[in-house]
């Protein structure tokens, strides 16, 4: 985890203090941006920065032309981009292959030659704040004009790796405060913020993270209840991994005067899936809802596209989180959770309503409905799809 | 430069049929707001909070370091070592050495694997405890052999630090009959080397220092980005101490991180757990009868290979083989402090050996002779167990498997060493008697 490096620690501790007191804004603008920049490039590498420049440079470029047809252009290039980077090898290897293995040997040694030992560091982040940026520009948003604002829009440090995944209307403003008025309550506001995140990701995380990978391998000979426990573990794990990482990111923009987006809203006292996904990776979920389910069609054509469109959705916000089937299946499944969860009281008639009104009057029920729901999903988030099922199935029964 | 800010024209999504899934508004769900108490956001007194708490830590983690809070240490076990993610320090291990010997002794500091740390041996009966027995008063032993280190790793930086500080010192090390190593260790106790280098407890040696720059710039990405990691995280600790002080916690006071080893109360001060080996088997059922006595039988013929080589007149040493490994052990120690290292060879059961073939009988034999020659070549003191002592050999009974020593395999070992450590410690001039033998 970057944010725990030394190499962080260290470079961090010598900027924050320049920062903070460097009154003057540009002064503090182009230390921040500097300091952008040597932490991209030390993480990412040469190999990891340069695509990112060269699509910054063509979304900064489109959007200042307001062109929607150009805007359009750019989108598809991020999408290209991101799925030439992150999914080539998932596509050759678990589509291509099935359907033309020659083929598929052929693209795979064109892929080897052509792709990075991995992708650029953090491309799904900035392939969809390009998006964002492109799609609001091209909507009649006002594009960046500063190039150096741009530039910080794309590699502010905090958010970089893993988001929050911030909007450029809100983005921008709140970077122009920081600049101008970032002062000793923000820092220290910032500092309880990093240390919080810290605690959740290095002491409980990092814990769980010990124990789910030395009971995985006895996962069968456990009791029911300790496969439950594991499974509850699973999910406060990826919890307080992620979002221990999502308060260091929010409060070291915060120590800059910087306020980024929140991320997480008690996502496991969620009522239901919807509950769940407004309060989980919000600024994930509000992404996928603005660029992908509304211009879908939403829930503005029927019951039927409303759960397709949603389905989709999921199954590409499944994908984002990385190549393999595993992913795809985990977005599925909750895409399916979604639909129904939005729709059982319509389409199952007086057994819908009164199932509803059961979760409403017992809302600890609607709760533990859900959890287990959430639960028993992140199976699929962790495990490849085989073992995954077979450790769902182990929930249920005593032995396979 | 401009910092205007753009001006946003567009309202934010709020078509309706976006309402399946929107987040919720932002106001209020910043569960550090709701938390934080006023007085934590009192910027001065918070502020001087930290810095003085900062601070204490560092002063305390200084103090730790040349504290020995290891009571009646004999050897590390699991529980305070990395198996268990524990990491000693070499300030710790340094300190444990000068607050228990004086300058007069001849301390000897005993490295090496598992076989050394005396794994198969119970507390009671642990070799290094009978060698301290029949050097006597002028030596003091240490035993910071560790399970999976090579012959020059770990415990061999705290002698290094010691020589290096003018204290009498002889390094005593097992090695299996192919083992070498690198001048920085391996993955899991390297964080020793480079915690002794940039705390500046190694003699300074250029000649080293160049061959762990080539040895690095040959790794891979990721390993030379962990070991940056290492040295950058190891020089933050020679300012304040956060290793020291953690590792002292961790030992005295509550440990913070879940192992396997430790699940039934993985939170414990370290220091509470016993040092617990099994008794080993009979000897009747202890080799042939052990789930593991395939694998290490296979362990056993494996490990000379690539040392030796099919010729027509049978199996011959592969002569660029012992030259690399002669080069590698040139390499690991100073030109000056060789001397002070003494190097056994280790050996196996006779039972072990008389279930594989006689040719590789032959070239186990082969491959500890001729690791003893390379080690003496390369400036070291060495000497095979198993060539040792003629009228004390080691038996099956001396074994608990194919080649940890039980406690009287240990018995055997310890009259070995003390005869060489005595006589070397002449050699060296550091005493004119040689213990109480």
């Amino acid at each position: 985890m970057i944010f725990s490096t030394y190499w962080f620690l260290v470079a961090v501790a010598i900027f924050l203090p320049l920062y903070f007191f460097v009154k003057n804004p540009r002064v503090r603008f182009a230390a921040l941006i500097a300091f952008c920049m040597i932490f991209h490039t030390h993480f990412a590498g040469p190999a990891g920065v340069v695509p990112i420049i060269i699509l910054g440079v063509i979304t900064y470029l489109t959007a200042r032309t307001r062109n929607p047809l150009a805007c359009a252009a750019s989108i598809i290039l991020c999408v290209a981009a991101l799925c030439f980077y992150k999914y080539t090898s998932f596509f050759v290897s678990e589509l291509l292959a099935h359907i033309h293995p020659v083929l598929a040997t052929q693209a795979s040694k064109q892929a080897s030659a052509l792709l990075p030992a991995a992708p650029p560091l953090a491309i799904s982040f900035f392939a969809f704040e390009f998006i964002h940026y492109l799609y609001e520009v091209r909507r009649g948003g006002e594009p960046i004009k500063n190039v150096f604002d741009f530039a910080q829009f794309t590699l502010f440090f905090p958010s970089l790796v893993a988001g929050p995944i911030k909007r450029y209307s809100d983005f921008i403003p709140s970077l122009h405060r920081g600049l101008h008025s970032a002062n000793a309550h923000d820092v220290l506001h910032g500092f309880y913020r990093v240390m919080g995140g810290f605690f959740k990701k290095a002491v409980i995380a990092d814990n769980l993270t010990l124990y789910i990978t030395a009971t995985t391998p006895r996962f069968a000979s456990l009791s029911l209840g300790e496969r439950w426990l594991f499974v509850a573990a699973i999910a406060l794990r990826i919890y307080f991994d992620f979002s221990g990482y999502t308060d260091m990111a929010i409060g070291l923009a915060r120590m800059t005067g910087v306020r980024l987006p929140q991320n997480f809203n008690w996502p496991y006292v969620a009522q239901n899936i919807q509950d769940f996904w407004q309060r989980w990776h919000i600024s994930l979920s509000s992404w996928i809802r603005d660029y992908v389910y509304i211009p879908l069609g939403g829930s503005r054509k029927g019951l039927l596209r409303k759960v397709a469109n949603g389905i989709l959705a999921f199954a590409l916000c499944g994908l984002w989180h990385g190549a393999a089937w595993n992913f795809l299946l985990w977005g599925l499944y909750h895409g399916c959770g979604l639909a129904v969860c939005s729709s059982y009281r319509k389409v199952l008639g007086p057994v819908g309503a009164f199932m509803g009104g059961f979760f409403d009057r017992i809302p600890m029920a609607s709760w533990a409905v859900t959890m287990v729901f959430v639960s028993v999903g992140w199976l699929l988030f962790f495990y490849p799809t085989e073992q995954a099922w077979s450790m769902a199935r182990l929930l249920f029964v005593s032995a396979l | 430069m401009t910092v205007a800010a753009p001006e946003r024209k567009s309202a934010p999504p709020q078509n309706e049929s976006g309402a399946d899934f929107r987040p919720s508004p932002l106001r209020g769900i910043d569960l550090y707001e709701q938390l934080l108490h006023p007085g934590m956001l009192r910027v001065g007194p918070c502020l001087v909070g930290i810095i003085v708490g900062f601070l204490a830590c560092c002063i305390a983690g200084s103090v730790v370091a040349k504290t020995n809070f290891y009571e009646n240490f004999h050897r590390f076990t699991d529980y305070t070592s990395p198996v268990t993610l524990y990491y000693p320090t070499v300030s710790q291990m340094v300190a444990m050495v000068n607050l228990q010997s004086t300058p007069n002794q001849t301390v000897v500091i005993v490295g090496g694997n598992s076989i050394f740390n005396g794994v198969g041996q119970r507390a009671s009966e642990i070799w290094t405890d009978k060698l301290r027995e029949q050097l006597g008063h002028d030596y003091a032993v240490f035993n910071f052999a560790s399970c999976g280190s090579q012959p020059f790793e770990g415990a061999y930086w705290v002698a290094e630090s010691l020589l290096a500080r003018g204290r009498k010192v002889l390094y005593v090390t097992v090695a299996m009959p192919t083992a070498g190593g690198a001048p920085e260790g391996g993955k899991v106790y390297g964080y020793l080397y480079w915690d002794a280098h940039e705390k500046k407890f190694l003699a300074r040696s250029p000649q080293r220092d160049a061959l762990v720059e080539g040895h690095v710039a040959m790794m891979g990405d990721k390993e030379r980005e962990r070991i940056a990691e290492l040295k950058l995280r190891m020089q933050l600790d020679r300012l304040v101490h956060f290793q020291d002080l953690w590792t002292a916690i961790g030992y005295t006071q509550i440990f913070t991180v879940w192992t396997q080893p430790t699940e039934a109360s993985p939170f414990k001060a370290r220091r509470l757990y016993a040092d617990l080996q099994p008794d080993p088997a009979p000897v009747a059922s202890r080799f042939a009868g052990s789930p593991t006595f395939d694998r290490e039988l296979s362990t056993l013929r494996g490990y000379c290979d690539g040392f030796f080589e099919i010729q027509p007149t049978g199996w011959q040493p592969r002569r660029q083989s012992w030259t690399n490994l002669t080069t590698e052990m040139k390499g690991l120690v100073p030109d000056q402090f060789k001397r002070n290292c003494l190097v056994i060879i280790a050996s196996n059961p006779p039972y072990s050996l008389s279930k594989i073939t006689s040719a590789e009988r032959g070239r186990i034999a082969a491959a500890t002779a001729k690791s003893e020659q390379c080690w003496k070549t390369a400036g070291y003191h060495a000497v095979a167990a198993a060539a040792a002592s003629a009228t004390d050999k080691f038996e099956d009974e001396d074994f608990k498997d194919c080649w940890h020593l039980t406690g009287s395999g240990g018995t055997k070992m310890a009259a070995l060493v003390a005869q060489r450590v005595a006589t070397l410690n002449q050699e060296l001039g550091f005493s004119d008697r040689g213990g109480n033998q």
